[in-house]
């Protein structure tokens, strides 16, 4: 049964300058898939993700979200889909530095207005249990590992439970024991049905995918299906995609 | 090294504008001030030396030549006696001066006047009150103005008598006319001049008939005073402006090195030491000085004229020499300002020692110590809005401190200004010394008086009236004026001891107390024009206003004729009515205050051009600095701000947070300033007034006033915030991602 599409991109391009970064780019994210977007360094694929994601306007296109265009958005609605409707994730975690960990997290939370407050600050208590960090609650950010830190950053993006989570090489800061656990809770989002899109370097992340696009020169130049994750047949699962990705030339 | 400047400083372009336009203003003010200051008191004392100007002048009310008595003196080295005629002439506007007539002047270029012409000091001109062709009676006798002269001696608005001069002949003619009074001024130069003109003429018989109007220290003190207290202002306002620049070096600093953190670190990691960074700072900083500096002495080449013409002017004067640099001043204030300056670029380059090159790794964020704040937003039960502001704040505090800070000095400043303005507008009498007295009148006799007093109340009614005399002792030594009054005027304010209650007790300026070891209580022998050795107690001190009079107050004393009478008046825009209508024949009724109300205007038209300058200067000045401390502080948090736009705030939302912060800051500077004003700001407002050579000035600034300036202040520091605070919405969230 084929996915609804949830986000649908249409003739994307975004120039800087006279530089084209990325030109008439055409996608469907679906609803639940975890879609993975790689690419050589500087071919556009955070550009792309900042673009889909209203962090950043394209300099031409629609990106549509339920039948509505995104990139005509006030700021008021702008600000109101980026709290419900989406998280996000960065490599460099981007957490409020004078926060503490709770507050992090709650922040988008408060900012919705959907809850009370204590609803909010017990579903912020439950995601950092979960995430191992219950020990955590109360400290400064500054005082966190970068694995622990990109776990808060998971924790603030879930906080509203949003339908989509984008994410920026989520473990490239990470060593690999801290990068598996993040890649472990956004697999277990996705199976929990939220549509995740990930840009990353990382074959390891790559694996978690169940749709790979491949962006080179500013195009899509590979969109490819593959089955739901599945730790058992990580192997199989790791030729079949590392033997496409060698055929995009990665 | 050229490239570590460039790219450190570069990116803060408008700090360098703004502390070189800043040390341009303050070291500008305070050349020109300074330099127009010195001239003036240098161009005076060599006008002195050229016009061989008196030690002391004598002034006495009849013919008889005293010229002879004088020279007879031990300390008398020559004597000039200059007859002539005093009195008091209607202006076009019908405004009082009153005119010491003679023939002769000090001023040796001055051309004798045509027949029945009269050429006036030039105060009078500059104050508006004559014009060349205009025409005045001296009794019947027309005189119509023929020119104006530089008076050094009776040209200052702070003399009784302004001078006028007429030929020989025509002075003959008015001295022929009835009942004008006849008087001579002596000039006398001494042998060795002390500070007190009595103590100097002490072997003086005559000294309790005559007056011994000014001494040269009397008239340099007059010369000064009023420039003294523009001087003093208008420092007070460069040293403001001084500090506000030495904010914005610290403010800029902080902010470049917290914004430019990485590169900084960068540049460590490439081995530059700190050294060199500091010095790249230090270099480009103090250049921003000298340039403000350099800029600030070619300019007062030409505003120091500018205010020495002020000056002069003010002094009554019209003809003003060129005044030219004098280098000293211009070292001095550089060197007191650079020193200043590299103290304060010293102290807040510290920060850079503590970047490690690792911070370039942390994408320059700072180590931000987490606030141990009492305010969490998971427990507070405030807005989101308001515990975010305040988080922030509190984060920044450094920021919002010296932004707090500024806008303290800012209020402080204006409202003295404003305070200094208002004094001199309402009780300028006070301060020249002189208890109110609307008119004094002198009549012949008793039933005169009293026909003339029930007159004058039918045209304006009179609020009190009484007796008064003015006498003179011989206290150790020291002629001493006495004013005598039936009632102690209210203006007297009682230092100590209790208001005279007989004839016999004596008040005395705190002054005088000083300088002849007086105490309450004391009895003491003197010696007045009728009695050789009286004996009056002396039962109290006052605060004298002007520094210049040492003088007593008493009750009238019985035994001596009375003749004068003071008329205070309910309303007194009917004054210059009822001197023309009630002032002849054996009743002379007297403005007092006309003298003075020419200086009441000038120090009252000054202080108020330069309280609106400065309060103008004042605006602007913190305008632009909250526009620096709002663009930097959104400019070092841009990132937040783009992460915060990235969780889902509007752009509304962030900036009223930002203006929150503002707010805070603004208020707590304008509670500081209100405190720093109740607490130091009259006492630093009196010294200010003393060192002028006046003495107390208890104004109280009315709250309206207050308010006024607070409101204006909020007015446009919030438009400026909400101005530079729509730079939050041109953030981009993608560019810090
Ligand atoms: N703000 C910008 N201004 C100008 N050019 C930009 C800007 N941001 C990105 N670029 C350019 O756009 C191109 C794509 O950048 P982007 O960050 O999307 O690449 P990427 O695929 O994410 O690379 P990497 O794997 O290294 O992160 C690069 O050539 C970059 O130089
Ligand atoms: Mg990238």
């Amino acid at each position: 049964m084929p996915n609804n599409s949830i986000i649908t991109v249409q003739q994307l391009s975004k120039h800087y300058d006279n530089h084209k970064i990325l030109e008439n780019v055409d996608i469907d994210i679906f609803e639940s898939d975890f879609t993975v977007i790689m690419g050589p360094s500087g071919a556009g694929k955070s550009t792309l993700l900042q673009n889909i994601s209203t962090m950043d306007k394209p300099t031409n296109g629609k990106v549509l979200f339920n039948q509505q265009d995104l990139t005509q958005f006030t700021d008021k609605k702008l600000s109101q889909f980026r709290k419900k409707e989406i998280g996000f994730i960065f490599q460099s975690f981007n957490l409020i530095d004078h926060l503490s960990v709770l507050e992090n997290v709650c922040l988008p939370g408060f900012l919705l207005h959907s809850k009370s407050k204590q609803q909010v600050v017990k579903r912020a208590r439950q995601l950092l249990t979960s995430l191992r960090l219950s020990d955590q609650i109360d400290q400064a950010i500054t005082h966190l590992s970068g694995g622990q830190k990109q776990r808060v950053a998971i924790a603030r993006s879930l906080i509203n439970q949003p339908k989509l989570l984008f994410a920026d090489e989520p473990t490239g800061a990470l060593d690999s024991t801290a990068g598996t656990e993040v890649l472990d809770s956004l697999t277990l989002n996705n199976q929990n049905g939220q549509t995740i899109v990930m840009v990353t370097h990382d074959l390891k992340a790559a694996l978690r995918a169940d749709r790979i696009l491949f962006i080179k020169d500013g195009k899509i130049f590979g969109d490819r299906k593959f089955s739901p994750y599945d730790f058992d047949q990580i192997e199989t699962r790791r030729i079949e995609i590392t033997s496409w990705l060698e055929e995009m030339g990665w | 090294m050229r490239k570590i400047i460039k790219s450190l400083i570069l990116g803060q372009k408008t700090f360098m504008i703004t502390i070189a336009l800043l040390t341009f203003l303050s070291a500008l003010t305070s050349m020109t001030i300074i330099t127009a200051y010195r001239a003036n008191i240098s161009q005076y004392q060599s006008a002195y030396r050229r016009d061989k100007l008196p030690d002391v002048i004598v002034k006495v009310d009849n013919d008889h030549d005293i010229t002879a008595s004088l020279k007879k003196l031990t300390n008398v080295k020559s004597v000039v006696s200059n007859a002539g005629i005093v009195s008091q002439v209607m202006n076009k506007n019908n405004e009082n001066v009153a005119l010491f007539i003679s023939n002769k002047s000090t001023n040796i270029h001055l051309k004798t006047p045509d027949k029945h012409k009269i050429i006036l000091s030039s105060y009078l001109k500059s104050n508006g009150a004559f014009k060349v062709g205009d025409i005045f009676y001296i009794g019947q006798q027309q005189l119509t103005v023929q020119g104006f002269y530089d008076d050094y001696l009776l040209g200052s608005p702070l003399f009784k008598y302004k001078q006028g001069i007429v030929s020989q002949e025509t002075l003959q003619t008015l001295q022929q006319q009835k009942g004008q009074q006849k008087s001579q001024l002596a000039y006398v130069n001494v042998l060795k001049m002390t500070r007190n003109s009595n103590a100097v003429l002490s072997d003086y018989q005559d000294r309790l008939q005559t007056d011994i109007i000014y001494n040269k220290i009397y008239i340099q003190k007059a010369y000064t005073m009023l420039p003294t207290i523009v001087a003093l202002v208008i420092i007070l306002a460069a040293t403001f402006l001084f500090g506000i620049c030495l904010f914005v070096m610290r403010f800029a600093l902080l902010s470049g090195i917290e914004k430019d953190r990485q590169k900084i670190a960068t540049f460590k990691t490439l081995g530059i030491t700190n050294q060199q960074v500091n010095l790249a700072y230090v270099l480009s900083y103090l250049g921003s000085n000298l340039v403000g500096l350099v800029a600030a002495t070619l300019v007062s080449f030409w505003t120091s004229n500018l205010v020495f013409r002020f000056f002069w002017q003010l002094n009554g004067l019209t003809r003003a020499q060129h005044v030219s640099i004098n280098i000293a001043i211009v070292l001095v204030i550089s060197m007191i300002m650079m020193g200043f300056s590299i103290a304060i670029i010293l102290l807040s380059l510290k920060p850079i020692k503590s970047i490690s090159p690792t911070a370039a790794f942390h994408g320059g964020q700072s180590k931000s110590v987490p606030s141990r704040s009492h305010l969490s937003l998971t427990k507070s039960s405030m807005p989101l809005q308001i515990v975010l502001a305040f988080k922030d704040y509190r984060q920044k505090i450094g920021h919002y401190m010296t932004f707090t800070l500024v806008i303290s000095l800012f209020v402080f400043l204006s409202l003295m200004i404003m305070t200094l303005n208002q004094g001199f507008k309402g009780k300028t009498n006070d301060l020249l010394g002189l208890p109110t007295v609307d008119l004094m009148m002198r009549t012949p006799n008793n039933s005169v008086r009293n026909e003339a007093l029930k007159n004058i109340g039918t045209v304006t009614p009179i609020k009190s009236s009484g007796y008064n005399q003015e006498t003179k002792i011989l206290l150790k030594d020291e002629a001493v004026p006495v004013h005598r009054y039936s009632q102690i005027p209210h203006e007297i304010k009682l230092l100590a001891g209790h208001q005279p209650k007989q004839p016999n007790d004596l008040l005395i300026s705190n002054s005088l107390m000083k300088t002849l070891h007086l105490s309450i209580g004391q009895t003491v022998r003197v010696k007045t024009a009728t009695v050789n050795n009286k004996q009056l107690t002396i039962v109290g001190t006052y605060q004298t206003i002007n520094n210049l009079g040492k003088e007593a107050y008493g009750l009238i004393d019985t035994s001596l004729p009375i003749t004068s009478t003071y008329i205070n008046l309910k309303n007194t825009t009917n004054k210059d009515k009822l001197l023309n209508r009630f002032s002849h024949g054996n009743v002379q009724l007297i403005d007092t205050s006309a003298s003075t109300q020419n200086l009441t205007t000038s120090v009252q038209r000054a202080v108020e051009v330069l309280a609106n300058v400065i309060l103008l200067l004042t605006f602007i000045v913190s305008g632009l600095f909250v526009y620096l401390v709002s663009y930097l502080t959104i400019e070092t948090e841009k990132r937040q701000l783009a992460l915060k736009k990235m969780l889902g705030f509007t752009n509304k939302e962030l900036r009223t947070q930002y203006l929150l912060r503002a707010g805070f800051a603004l208020t707590l500077g304008i509670v500081l300033s209100l405190m720093l004003n109740k607490f130091i700001g009259s006492t630093s407002l009196n010294n200010l007034v003393s060192l002028g050579g006046l003495t107390k000035l208890n104004v109280q600034l009315p709250l309206s006033y207050n308010l006024f300036i607070i409101a204006l202040l909020i007015f446009e520091s919030s438009l400026i915030v909400l101005i530079a605070s729509r730079r939050i919405t041109k953030i981009k969230i993608g560019d810090f991602l």
